[in-house]
Protein backbone atom coordinates (compact mmCIF):
# COMPACT_ATOMS: atom_id res chain seq x y z
CA UNK A 1 0.00 0.00 0.00
CA UNK A 2 1.56 2.82 -0.12
CA UNK A 3 2.10 5.71 2.30
CA UNK A 4 2.08 9.44 1.27
CA UNK A 5 4.88 11.64 3.08
CA UNK A 6 3.32 15.04 3.56
CA UNK A 7 4.28 18.22 4.34
CA UNK A 8 3.64 18.63 8.07
CA UNK A 9 1.36 21.62 9.27
CA UNK A 10 4.12 23.74 10.94
CA UNK A 11 2.49 27.18 12.69
CA UNK A 12 -0.52 29.60 12.04
CA UNK A 13 2.30 31.46 9.74
CA UNK A 14 3.70 29.06 7.85
CA UNK A 15 2.02 28.29 4.50
CA UNK A 16 4.85 26.38 2.83
CA UNK A 17 8.44 25.25 3.39
CA UNK A 18 11.76 23.94 1.03
CA UNK A 19 12.81 20.66 0.71
CA UNK A 20 16.16 21.29 1.40
CA UNK A 21 17.07 17.53 0.72
CA UNK A 22 16.08 13.70 0.86
CA UNK A 23 18.40 11.81 2.87
CA UNK A 24 16.89 8.43 1.22
CA UNK A 25 17.04 8.58 -2.83
CA UNK A 26 13.90 6.49 -4.45
CA UNK A 27 14.75 2.86 -3.88
CA UNK A 28 16.18 2.90 -0.82
CA UNK A 29 14.35 0.83 2.00
CA UNK A 30 13.48 2.90 5.18
CA UNK A 31 12.00 2.37 8.12
CA UNK A 32 8.85 4.15 9.82
CA UNK A 33 10.41 6.97 12.13
CA UNK A 34 13.53 7.21 10.20
CA UNK A 35 14.17 10.32 9.17
CA UNK A 36 14.34 10.89 5.41
CA UNK A 37 14.27 14.78 4.58
CA UNK A 38 15.12 17.82 5.81
CA UNK A 39 13.28 21.06 5.16
CA UNK A 40 13.52 24.69 6.26
CA UNK A 41 10.39 27.04 6.78
CA UNK A 42 10.97 30.74 7.50
CA UNK A 43 12.03 29.96 11.14
CA UNK A 44 13.57 26.44 11.19
CA UNK A 45 15.32 23.55 9.63
CA UNK A 46 13.90 20.19 10.86
CA UNK A 47 13.79 16.30 9.76
CA UNK A 48 10.71 14.80 8.53
CA UNK A 49 9.94 11.31 9.54
CA UNK A 50 9.07 8.23 7.85
CA UNK A 51 5.44 8.06 8.09
CA UNK A 52 5.71 3.83 7.21
CA UNK A 53 8.02 1.41 6.62
CA UNK A 54 8.66 0.09 3.06
CA UNK A 55 10.82 1.55 -0.03
CA UNK A 56 10.76 5.26 -0.82
CA UNK A 57 8.75 4.86 -4.47
CA UNK A 58 8.90 8.38 -5.62
CA UNK A 59 9.77 11.74 -4.51
CA UNK A 60 7.29 14.40 -5.83
CA UNK A 61 9.27 17.55 -4.43
CA UNK A 62 13.05 17.81 -5.12
CA UNK A 63 15.47 19.26 -3.35
CA UNK A 64 15.49 23.10 -3.24
CA UNK A 65 11.91 23.36 -4.24
CA UNK A 66 9.07 24.87 -2.28
CA UNK A 67 5.84 22.90 -1.30
CA UNK A 68 2.74 24.22 0.71
CA UNK A 69 1.46 22.40 4.18
CA UNK A 70 -0.16 19.62 3.41
CA UNK A 71 1.49 18.89 -0.13
CA UNK A 72 2.91 15.29 -1.11
CA UNK A 73 6.94 15.52 -0.80
CA UNK A 74 6.91 11.38 -1.61
CA UNK A 75 5.84 8.38 -1.71
CA UNK A 76 6.59 4.81 0.37
CA UNK A 77 5.24 1.80 -1.00
CA UNK A 78 4.51 -0.05 2.67
CA UNK A 79 5.55 -2.82 3.49
CA UNK B 1 3.16 52.07 14.74
CA UNK B 2 6.72 50.97 14.05
CA UNK B 3 9.30 49.71 16.78
CA UNK B 4 11.15 52.75 16.54
CA UNK B 5 7.99 54.67 17.56
CA UNK B 6 6.25 51.38 20.17
CA UNK B 7 10.23 50.22 21.58
CA UNK B 8 8.82 48.22 24.21
CA UNK B 9 6.10 46.71 22.17
CA UNK B 10 5.96 42.78 23.05
CA UNK B 11 4.22 40.95 19.74
CA UNK B 12 1.60 38.09 21.12
CA UNK B 13 -0.28 35.71 19.11
CA UNK B 14 -2.88 33.54 19.89
CA UNK B 15 -2.49 30.33 18.23
CA UNK B 16 -5.62 28.48 19.57
CA UNK B 17 -5.78 24.49 20.78
CA UNK B 18 -7.91 23.01 23.28
CA UNK B 19 -7.21 22.89 26.90
CA UNK B 20 -5.79 25.21 30.35
CA UNK B 21 -4.41 28.32 28.35
CA UNK B 22 -0.16 27.73 27.74
CA UNK B 23 2.28 30.23 26.88
CA UNK B 24 5.78 29.54 24.62
CA UNK B 25 8.68 31.41 24.88
CA UNK B 26 11.72 31.14 22.52
CA UNK B 27 15.24 31.29 23.62
CA UNK B 28 18.07 33.99 22.90
CA UNK B 29 18.38 35.16 19.20
CA UNK B 30 15.04 32.96 18.16
CA UNK B 31 11.10 34.47 17.92
CA UNK B 32 7.91 33.03 18.22
CA UNK B 33 7.65 31.40 14.87
CA UNK B 34 10.72 28.76 16.17
CA UNK B 35 7.91 26.60 17.95
CA UNK B 36 6.11 25.29 14.36
CA UNK B 37 7.60 21.66 14.81
CA UNK B 38 5.90 21.58 18.29
CA UNK B 39 2.83 23.83 18.26
CA UNK B 40 0.36 21.36 16.31
CA UNK B 41 1.13 18.27 18.92
CA UNK B 42 0.44 20.87 22.05
CA UNK B 43 -2.62 22.33 20.67
CA UNK B 44 -4.31 19.08 21.24
CA UNK B 45 -3.83 19.37 25.56
CA UNK B 46 -3.19 23.30 25.49
CA UNK B 47 -4.56 26.58 23.86
CA UNK B 48 -1.46 28.21 23.28
CA UNK B 49 -0.39 31.51 22.49
CA UNK B 50 3.54 32.84 21.58
CA UNK B 51 5.12 35.64 21.95
CA UNK B 52 8.41 37.87 20.61
CA UNK B 53 10.50 38.35 23.51
CA UNK B 54 12.31 42.28 23.64
CA UNK B 55 14.80 42.53 21.19
CA UNK B 56 13.90 39.56 19.23
CA UNK B 57 11.12 38.92 16.21
CA UNK B 58 8.73 42.10 15.71
CA UNK B 59 8.55 42.84 19.11
CA UNK B 60 10.52 46.14 19.85
CA UNK B 61 14.42 46.29 20.65
CA UNK B 62 13.95 48.50 23.51
CA UNK B 63 15.14 45.52 26.34
CA UNK B 64 16.17 47.92 29.26
CA UNK B 65 19.13 46.25 31.35
CA UNK B 66 18.83 43.21 29.38
CA UNK B 67 18.30 41.31 32.68
CA UNK B 68 16.23 37.93 32.67
CA UNK B 69 14.36 39.51 34.92
CA UNK B 70 13.80 42.81 33.25
CA UNK B 71 12.27 40.20 30.09
CA UNK B 72 10.15 38.89 32.91
CA UNK B 73 8.65 41.98 33.92
CA UNK B 74 8.13 43.32 30.03
CA UNK B 75 6.51 39.37 30.26
CA UNK B 76 4.15 39.78 33.12
CA UNK B 77 3.23 43.48 32.02
CA UNK B 78 1.88 42.12 28.90
CA UNK B 79 0.02 39.19 30.76
CA UNK B 80 -1.34 41.46 32.88
CA UNK B 81 -2.81 44.04 30.30
CA UNK B 82 -4.52 40.47 28.86
CA UNK B 83 -5.98 40.03 32.04
CA UNK B 84 -4.04 36.40 31.51
CA UNK B 85 -3.62 34.41 34.91
CA UNK B 86 -2.63 30.64 35.24
CA UNK B 87 -0.55 29.88 32.35
CA UNK B 88 1.49 26.48 31.65
CA UNK B 89 4.79 28.21 30.27
CA UNK B 90 6.79 26.28 28.26
CA UNK B 91 10.67 28.04 27.54
CA UNK B 92 13.45 27.64 26.14
CA UNK B 93 16.89 28.37 27.09
CA UNK B 94 16.12 32.21 27.83
CA UNK B 95 12.53 31.91 27.68
CA UNK B 96 13.37 29.01 30.35
CA UNK B 97 14.94 31.58 32.56
CA UNK B 98 12.14 34.33 32.05
CA UNK B 99 9.66 31.26 32.69
CA UNK B 100 11.65 31.15 36.17
CA UNK B 101 11.22 34.02 37.23
CA UNK B 102 7.96 34.79 36.45
CA UNK B 103 6.87 31.52 38.48
CA UNK B 104 9.19 33.31 41.54
CA UNK B 105 7.82 36.83 41.38
CA UNK B 106 4.27 36.32 39.26
CA UNK B 107 3.13 32.69 40.84
CA UNK B 108 -0.75 34.01 40.11
CA UNK B 109 0.39 34.25 36.29
CA UNK B 110 2.17 30.58 36.46
CA UNK B 111 0.29 27.08 36.70
CA UNK B 112 3.52 24.43 35.43
CA UNK B 113 6.65 24.81 34.22
CA UNK B 114 7.93 22.88 31.07
CA UNK B 115 11.42 23.89 30.69
CA UNK B 116 13.96 22.64 27.79
CA UNK B 117 17.32 23.60 28.48
CA UNK B 118 16.63 26.90 30.54
CA UNK B 119 19.20 29.28 31.62
CA UNK B 120 19.40 29.41 35.60
CA UNK B 121 19.62 25.01 35.25
CA UNK B 122 22.26 24.97 33.08
CA UNK B 123 26.08 25.24 34.35
CA UNK B 124 26.34 28.40 32.11
CA UNK B 125 25.10 29.64 29.13
CA UNK B 126 28.21 29.65 26.54
CA UNK B 127 29.41 33.03 26.99
CA UNK B 128 31.50 33.11 23.79
CA UNK B 129 28.44 32.23 21.81
CA UNK B 130 26.44 35.23 23.54
CA UNK B 131 29.30 37.68 22.72
CA UNK B 132 29.75 36.62 19.25
CA UNK B 133 26.25 36.04 17.81
CA UNK B 134 25.24 39.79 18.12
CA UNK B 135 28.35 40.51 15.56
CA UNK B 136 28.15 37.98 12.82
CA UNK B 137 27.95 39.43 9.48
CA UNK B 138 29.01 36.16 7.29
CA UNK B 139 27.16 33.66 6.46
CA UNK B 140 30.18 31.38 7.01
CA UNK B 141 31.08 32.10 9.92
CA UNK B 142 27.00 31.88 11.19
CA UNK B 143 26.55 28.79 9.62
CA UNK B 144 29.27 27.61 12.10
CA UNK B 145 28.20 29.68 15.03
CA UNK B 146 24.48 27.80 14.43
CA UNK B 147 26.15 24.21 13.87
CA UNK B 148 27.22 24.41 17.91
CA UNK B 149 23.48 24.66 18.82
CA UNK B 150 22.75 21.48 17.34
CA UNK B 151 24.05 17.79 16.88
CA UNK B 152 22.90 17.40 13.39
CA UNK B 153 24.31 20.44 10.96
CA UNK B 154 21.92 19.19 8.54
CA UNK B 155 19.61 20.86 10.14
CA UNK B 156 21.17 24.15 10.09
CA UNK B 157 20.29 25.08 6.42
CA UNK B 158 21.45 27.90 4.37
CA UNK B 159 18.21 29.68 4.32
CA UNK B 160 18.16 29.73 7.86
CA UNK B 161 21.75 31.08 8.11
CA UNK B 162 20.35 33.87 5.79
CA UNK B 163 17.27 34.96 7.78
CA UNK B 164 19.55 34.93 11.07
CA UNK B 165 21.64 37.50 9.45
CA UNK B 166 18.65 39.33 8.24
CA UNK B 167 17.52 39.46 11.86
CA UNK B 168 20.48 41.15 12.98
CA UNK B 169 20.62 43.47 10.30
CA UNK B 170 17.34 44.86 11.35
CA UNK B 171 17.82 48.14 13.38
CA UNK B 172 18.50 48.14 17.06
CA UNK B 173 18.80 44.30 16.81
CA UNK B 174 22.94 43.16 17.70
CA UNK B 175 22.48 46.10 20.22
CA UNK B 176 19.34 44.70 21.70
CA UNK B 177 21.07 41.24 21.57
CA UNK B 178 24.53 42.58 23.06
CA UNK B 179 22.61 43.75 26.22
CA UNK B 180 20.42 40.67 26.80
CA UNK B 181 23.51 38.57 26.18
CA UNK B 182 25.43 40.49 29.25
CA UNK B 183 22.35 40.50 30.85
CA UNK B 184 21.99 36.97 31.08
CA UNK B 185 25.95 36.66 32.52
CA UNK B 186 24.34 39.09 35.12
CA UNK B 187 20.93 37.22 36.01
CA UNK B 188 22.72 34.52 38.07
CA UNK B 189 21.16 35.15 41.59
CA UNK B 190 18.06 35.95 40.56
CA UNK B 191 17.48 32.60 38.62
CA UNK B 192 19.33 31.13 41.42
CA UNK B 193 16.47 33.07 44.38
CA UNK B 194 13.56 31.86 41.62
CA UNK B 195 15.40 28.09 41.41
CA UNK B 196 15.34 28.10 45.52
CA UNK B 197 12.01 29.57 45.90
CA UNK B 198 10.59 26.92 43.08
CA UNK B 199 12.46 24.19 44.32
CA UNK B 200 10.45 24.25 47.80
CA UNK B 201 6.80 24.57 46.47
CA UNK B 202 4.79 22.33 44.60
CA UNK B 203 4.57 23.99 40.97
CA UNK B 204 4.44 21.30 38.55
CA UNK B 205 7.68 21.16 37.01
CA UNK B 206 9.29 19.21 33.65
CA UNK B 207 13.27 19.72 32.65
CA UNK B 208 14.09 18.65 29.24
CA UNK B 209 17.66 18.70 28.03
CA UNK B 210 19.97 17.80 25.18
CA UNK B 211 22.44 15.20 26.12
CA UNK B 212 24.94 16.90 24.09
CA UNK B 213 24.22 20.20 24.79
CA UNK B 214 26.83 22.34 23.76
CA UNK B 215 25.80 26.05 24.72
CA UNK B 216 24.64 25.46 28.05
CA UNK B 217 25.06 22.13 29.79
CA UNK B 218 22.74 20.74 32.39
CA UNK B 219 23.83 21.36 35.73
CA UNK B 220 22.75 17.98 37.43
CA UNK B 221 22.95 19.92 41.25
CA UNK B 222 21.35 22.69 39.98
CA UNK B 223 18.40 20.36 38.54
CA UNK B 224 18.39 18.37 41.60
CA UNK B 225 17.54 21.09 44.02
CA UNK B 226 15.42 22.33 41.40
CA UNK B 227 13.00 19.04 41.25
CA UNK B 228 10.37 18.09 38.71
CA UNK B 229 10.92 15.67 36.31
CA UNK B 230 14.26 15.47 34.15
CA UNK B 231 13.44 14.40 30.94
CA UNK B 232 17.51 13.70 29.15
CA UNK B 233 17.01 13.76 25.30
CA UNK B 234 19.16 11.38 23.15
CA UNK B 235 20.77 13.54 20.11
CA UNK B 236 19.86 16.43 20.91
CA UNK B 237 21.83 19.81 21.44
CA UNK B 238 21.18 22.76 22.47
CA UNK B 239 17.29 22.20 20.76
CA UNK B 240 15.86 19.41 21.38
CA UNK B 241 12.18 20.72 20.78
CA UNK B 242 13.93 20.35 17.04
CA UNK B 243 16.15 17.89 16.99
CA UNK B 244 14.32 14.98 18.60
CA UNK B 245 11.11 16.83 18.06
CA UNK B 246 9.06 13.41 18.80
CA UNK B 247 10.26 12.86 22.06
CA UNK B 248 10.01 16.03 23.32
CA UNK B 249 6.60 16.79 21.81
CA UNK B 250 5.20 13.88 23.51
CA UNK B 251 7.18 14.63 26.63
CA UNK B 252 5.36 17.65 26.96
CA UNK B 253 1.87 16.69 26.08
CA UNK B 254 2.09 14.12 28.62
CA UNK B 255 3.00 16.58 31.23
CA UNK B 256 0.42 19.27 30.68
CA UNK B 257 -2.22 15.84 30.26
CA UNK B 258 -1.24 14.90 33.69
CA UNK B 259 -1.86 18.63 35.39
CA UNK B 260 -4.62 18.93 33.87
CA UNK B 261 -6.03 15.17 35.03
CA UNK B 262 -4.78 16.21 38.39
CA UNK B 263 -7.43 19.56 38.35
CA UNK B 264 -4.94 22.00 38.70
Amino acid sequence: MDVLIVMPQLGNEIDEAQVDGWLKAVGDKVSQGEQILTITTPKLTMEIEAPASGVLKEITVAADELASVGATLGIIAGD
Amino acid sequence: MSDAQEPTRIVFETLGGDGAPALLIHGFASDRLSWGANQTAWQGVARLSSLDLPGHGESGMDVGDGRVTTLAHRVATLLDEKGLRRLHLIGHSLGGGVALILAHTRPDLVASLALIAPAGLGEQVDPTFLAAYPDLTEPGETEAMLHRLVVRPRLIGKPLVARVLNQLGKPGSREALRKIGDGIALSGPDLESAIASIGASTLPRLVLWGEQDAINPASEKKIRAFGGELIKIPDAGHLPQIENLRLVNAAVANFLKSIDARGR
